[in-house]
């Protein structure tokens, strides 16, 4: 067999591949078999364990010592696949930036830390504005806490206007983090979205952006947030929003603008690896 | 017998055509190419079956108080069509997929362990012969019913000795658990093929996004399916031992059985839906004539899908009073989990966006995958509102979301697929004339169908009924519901005829018919048996256009 | 879409039409969850608008975005020699695609994680009715310990008054398999699981009849299982637990189908009060004409209903749990007689 085999593969230039055999389906039969004699009878399984031992022994023959191959001679040569060639295809090439077609666009954004930073300041100018309110309005600094946390907390939401002004260790937490979550993401969102708006960038996401959102705030309130809604005060609410628009968006602005690594591996531009000079690029 | 002898070489096979000859060297194949196409040819099989029984049960509800079919049978009928749809459809179609394209894709000759592969799947065929022969073998006692009633998540105590005495149940178990070890062996061999097998510079970086969304979702069936085998080994013992895992009247817990399952059915929406992905990250770069959008957040969405699905299970179980906690746990988990599902559909969206988008076809049908997608996601954001929930779940409108996904997700995409890689695999393209008519009329029946069933579980209409009084404000509904179903079988059958025309009629297709870019497309269709006489070099994610375009290669950017 | 939103329309209305025929109960309600009675439902709703009007938008914006891709984008004529500019993605566009949606599941998470707290009530309030509701295969049970009343399918609650609340807290127990408790215009589902106490309640100020039924799968007549709940105005409610707490009026005439019924196997499963009948496997048949349905409203509570489910249940009711007791003809309408004066 084994001469047989060594003939063969000095007569032509085939292709070693695993043989056929049977002995997985016999195994997978009487595998089968073997759980069906559960609900049927004994004998059924016994007749399937006896399938499924030969069926394993053949298959453990069939890779040992040595594993079964067939040489699969190659096709005609009219029939093998053809060469993949050139095309007359003419590839279109994006106007701007100079490093060729395969952009990552847009050219220059700002750093991720940029949106980070800008939302910690709006974060802290809407605060700061928010416990002017409550101190101003209700003497009290727990109260714009709580009126936040109520979105998340039905004790406060259902809460009198005294209670709300209280300190509660559960609004504190939640308040906290929602207000922490909520400026670094909208920070963020702002880094990435300012570059695409190449003209007054501070106007549209100092002032536009805050005030679409006041107002779509305003139509969902009732559901989001019942206790603030019942409280709110909107001007002073628009203009913590403001606030912290004008804060993040100065912030973001101000930052250095970094060309995106264009057509850099992952790795490089997640600062993974080092990188490296490649002939070749613009 | 030994295999050199016994075996046929591909030249005699040309020459004897036998019937005998051919069955036998389909039954002994350990080919990757010949067993993906088992896979999918015995899995479409399924389907019709499984469409069958949809079918008689849409017959059933479109009437109230109609009496076509009787509450047993009714209820064996919708258990069977979601088993099968689910482990003998939806699982093998995708491993079939895997089958015929992970070895031709990453270049090599065949999967990791040929005969494995093999083994897998007798495995799933033999389950589901086994699970199908439940409608003749399963009267274990006199009136205890044939095929299985449980509904395919089986829930305890319904599936305990007292409530579903003979065997019907056992056929459940044991069907799904013969296939699952199948199920097993592919996923395990995918993983290991995708890991070791690339040909050289195929770095994972540069691996095809079809085959680094099987390799996630190998790793996914070997996590999930796992639990669920356990548990219904425990639930055998249940059955057989007289042991009380899951039997409330012995003081065991029927919610624990809800937990054991969920593990595991949970993944598995995924382990059928990121195959679903992986073909449309193929045919939306290919039709759109640009690289994918982002393929590092792509294949970063799709690992973290991965993660954040095995966390999710408890969604299906928000009605069942667990804390207050608890609940709201999961639905940040899953709401989580709709963040990487928006960012596929956006960098689906981006790659289309500034292309030239051809549609044929197999776009076609990712164009209203992404549609139907949108809505299934949308759905599924509703559901994870726990009160929201309190309200849908169990209802009609819980199974219009499944089937958005199932079929607006899985189904389309299987499809598009299909009408991709057919000329591949039988070097015949089919037909684009009666394939416009299957899509059309088949989307048609699929919205009007299951668009409409969403309004039904907003009356009030829970599942797994077999009939309904009149008047309950879900006559009409129901009866466009099942008049969308004509529609649907009409745009199965002109695919059939399509597939079964094309075979024999198709235009041929030669080797690369969609100037496409991976490597599947360098060789001949169908492959020879050895897929490629020399193992390919690749430089880039997309190693054909490199060879087109040898002046702007991609490999000078990646 | 078109004829989503037709279909919608009618469903909203309620237009479906009710055949008073075969003596099938007729149902003039929709159990539309958008038009919610009880406090929990109207939250939900409340919650459920604002889920949709978000979804909404999305599909808006993101459907718009598909449709206009293909138009714009597509093929046309000369380009099948050009390729277009290969771009390989933007970490800006990503990134920003990537924390809309964050914020925007944040925000509904809020609200979910606050309506959560709000809806789950583990205790009973003081001024709560409490009702135990034990399911069984395939009807109701319904156990006022408060009254030392026990009925079956029909669910009577009080509405609640501005000055005197009356919330209704309900015990949610299972004898069998895991049913689950639905009445979508009172509030959302809970399970009904063995060997588990969970609780639902609901409040209502507005007196009416609300259906419901079985919303887990149970077994064969899982579509059979249906909920009749009547919220009565206090007085009423009270006029109710009085009729229900008196002892069956013995009628003379009866009294042969009374004591037939005591000597079959009847009294195995079923009690009535006033006769030795103590069972509890079947539906509490004391002061069964109060109620409007039987079999867990398959049928209409009529004469000619009972006599026709106990001379064969498994006819109107494939698979219920009582059997066929072949009685002859009189005998069924000696215990019809009987059942028609238990008021």
């Amino acid at each position: 067999m084994a001469a047989e085999r060594e003939a063969k593969h000095a007569g032509e230039g085939g292709i070693e591949l695993p043989s056929p055999t049977p002995w997985p389906l016999l195994a997978a039969f009487g595998m089968t078999l073997g759980f069906a004699g559960l609900v049927t009878h004994p004998i059924v399984s016994m007749v399937g364990g006896v399938c499924f031992l030969f069926g394993g022994v053949g298959w453990w023959r069939e890779v040992l010592p040595v594993a079964h191959e067939i040489e699969v001679p190659l096709a005609a040569p009219a029939r093998r696949a053809r060469l993949v060639e050139p095309v007359p295809e003419t590839v279109d090439h994006l106007e701007l930036g100079e490093g060729g077609h395969r952009m990552r666009l847009p050219t220059h954004v700002f750093p991720l830390s940029a949106g980070i930073r800008g939302g910690i300041a709006g974060g802290i100018a809407m605060a700061a504005l928010a416990e002017l309110y409550g101190l101003l309005v209700h003497q009290s600094l727990w109260y714009p806490v709580n009126l936040l946390s109520a979105a998340a907390i039905p004790s406060l939401a259902n809460a009198s206007t005294e209670q709300l002004a209280q300190f509660s260790t559960e609004g504190l937490l939640v308040g906290v983090i929602v207000h922490v979550l909520f400026s670094l993401l909208v920070g963020l969102l702002y880094a990435v979205m300012l570059p695409m708006f190449p003209r007054h960038p501070a106007i549209l996401g100092g002032i536009v952006a805050p005030l679409l959102w006041t107002g779509l705030l305003w139509t969902s309130l009732g559901v989001i947030n019942p206790a603030l809604n019942e409280r709110i005060a909107w001007g002073w609410f628009a203009a913590s929003q403001l606030a912290f628009g004008l804060a993040a968006g100065f912030v973001v602005s101000k930052m250095e603008r970094i060309a995106t690594l264009q057509s850099a591996a992952f790795a490089i531009r997640a600062g993974l690896e080092l990188q490296y000079d490649e002939e070749g690029k613009e | 017998m030994t295999a050199i002898d016994g075996s046929v070489l591909p030249a005699e096979a040309a020459a004897r055509t036998s019937f005998w000859i051919r069955a036998h060297e389909w039954a002994t194949t350990v080919d990757h190419k010949r067993l993906g196409l088992l896979y999918i040819s015995s899995g479409l099989v399924f389907f019709l079956i499984a469409g069958l029984e949809a079918s008689a049960i849409r017959a059933q509800l479109a009437f109230a108080n109609n009496d076509l079919i009787g509450p047993n049978t009714f209820n064996r009928l919708m258990t069977v069509h979601g088993t099968t749809m689910v482990f003998f459809v939806g699982m093998p179609i995708f491993f079939g997929f895997g089958n015929y394209l992970i070895p031709l894709m990453i270049g090599a000759r065949d999967l990791a362990f040929p005969r494995l592969n093999a083994f897998g799947y007798w495995l799933f065929l033999f389950g589901g012969l086994l699970f199908y022969f439940s409608w003749i073998g399963g009267d274990g006692l006199y009136g205890t019913g044939t095929a299985p009633d449980v509904g395919w998540f089986a829930y305890s105590p319904l599936t305990s000795p007292a409530f579903s005495p003979g065997n019907s149940t056992d056929y459940w178990i044991l069907g799904i658990m013969v296939a699952g070890f199948g199920s097993t062996a592919t996923a395990l061999n995918f993983v290991a093929t995708i890991l070791c097998m690339r040909c050289p510079g195929m770095t994972l970086g540069k691996m095809p996004l079809f085959v680094w969304m099987m390799l996630v979702n190998g790793f996914l069936v070997l996590v999930a399916l796992t639990p669920l085998t356990a548990a219904q080994v425990m639930l055998l013992f249940d059955r057989f031992l007289d042991s009380h895992f899951f039997d409330t009247q012995a003081g065991g817990s029927a919610v624990l059985w809800q937990h054991f399952f969920w593990v595991f059915g949970h993944p598995e929406v995924y382990i059928l839906i990121l195959p679903a992905f992986a073909v449309a990250s193929e045919v939306t770069p290919v039709f759109s004539r640009k690289p994918i959008f982002g393929y590092e957040i792509m294949v970063a969405a799709t690992t973290g899908i991965g993660f954040i699905s095995l966390g999710v299970w408890a969604h299906h179980m928000f009605t069942v009073g667990l804390s207050g906690p608890v609940n709201t746990f999961f639905t940040a988990s899953t709401m989580a989990i709709a963040v990487p599902t928006g960012i596929k559909i956006f960098n689906w969206l981006g790659t289309m966006w500034g292309g030239r988008i051809r549609l044929r076809m197999p776009m076609l049908w990712v164009c209203a995958f992404l549609f139907e997608f949108v809505i299934a996601g949308l759905t599924g954001v509703m559901l994870a509102v726990v009160p929201f929930d309190w309200q849908l779940s169990d209802s009609y409108f819980v199974v219009a979301h499944f089937h958005f996904v199932l079929i607006g997700g899985l189904l389309y995409n299987i499809f598009a697929g299909i009408y991709y890689w057919f000329p591949k695999a039988t070097g015949k393209m089919l037909s684009e004339r009666l394939g416009r008519w299957h899509f059309w009329v088949f989307v048609a029946g699929f919205n009007v169908t299951f668009g409409t069933m969403h309004f039904q579980g907003l009356l009030g209409m829970p599942r797994r009924i077999y009939t309904y009084d009149p008047g309950r404000g879900w006559d009409l509904l129901n009866l466009i519901t099942s008049l969308g179903v004509i529609l649907q079988a009409i745009g199965i059958l002109f695919f059939l005829v399509n597939v079964l025309w094309s075979l024999r009629r198709g235009e041929d297709a030669g080797q690369d018919p969609w100037d496409a870019w991976t490597l599947e497309w360098s060789t001949t269709s169908p492959p020879p048996a050895y897929n490629f006489e020399k193992i390919p070099v690749v430089q880039s994610r997309r190693p054909l256009w490199d060879l087109k375009h040898p002046n702007d290669p991609d490999w000078r950017y990646e | 879409m078109g004829l989503l939103a037709g279909a919608a329309v009618l469903c909203a209305t309620g237009v479906a039409m009710a055949e008073p025929t075969t003596g099938r109960p007729v149902f003039d309600q929709v159990s539309n969850m958008f038009q919610p009675v009880s406090v929990p439902a109207a939250k939900i709703r409340d919650l459920a608008l604002l889920v949709l009007a978000i979804c909404g938008g999305i599909f808006v914006v993101v459907g718009g975005l598909i449709a206009y891709t293909l138009i714009r984008f597509r093929a046309r004529p000369g380009d099948e020699h050009r390729e277009p500019p290969q771009v390989y993605g933007s970490s800006n566009i990503e990134a920003a695609w990537t924390i809309v949606p964050v914020i925007i599941v944040v925000v509904l998470f809020l609200a979910t994680a606050r309506t959560i707290n709000e809806l789950e009530l583990k205790e009973p309030p003081e001024s709560a009715l409490q009702v135990t509701v034990v399911g069984h295969r395939w009807w109701w049970e319904f156990q006022y310990p408060e009254y030392g009343i026990v009925t079956a399918n029909e669910l009577h609650v009080p509405a609640s008054t501005p000055d005197a609340p009356r919330p209704t807290f309900l015990w949610l127990e299972s004898v069998d398999v895991a049913h689950s408790f639905w009445v979508p215009r009172l509030a959302g589902k809970t399970d009904v699981i063995p060997n588990r106490r969970n609780t639902l309640w609901l409040e209502t100020a507005q007196p009416g009849l609300y259906l419901g039924q079985c919303a887990e799968y149970c077994g064969t007549q899982h579509a059979h299982m249906l909920l009749r709940v009547y919220v009565h105005t206090p007085e009423d409610f009270a006029r109710w637990v009085e009729e229900q707490k008196a002892p069956e009026a013995e009628v003379a005439s009866v009294a042969a189908g009374r004591d037939l019924f005591q000597r079959t196997a009847c009294i195995n499963c079923h009690a009535a009060s006033g006769t030795v009948a103590d069972g509890t496997f079947g539906p509490s048949l004391s002061h069964l004409m109060s109620r409007e349905t039987i079999g867990a409203g398959v049928a209409m509570n009529t004469p000619d209903n009972l006599r026709a489910w106990i001379r064969d249940p498994q006819t109107m009711k494939p698979g219920v749990r009582m059997p066929d007791m072949k009685l002859a003809d009189h005998e069924v309408d000696a215990i019809v007689d009987y059942l028609v004066t238990l008021r």
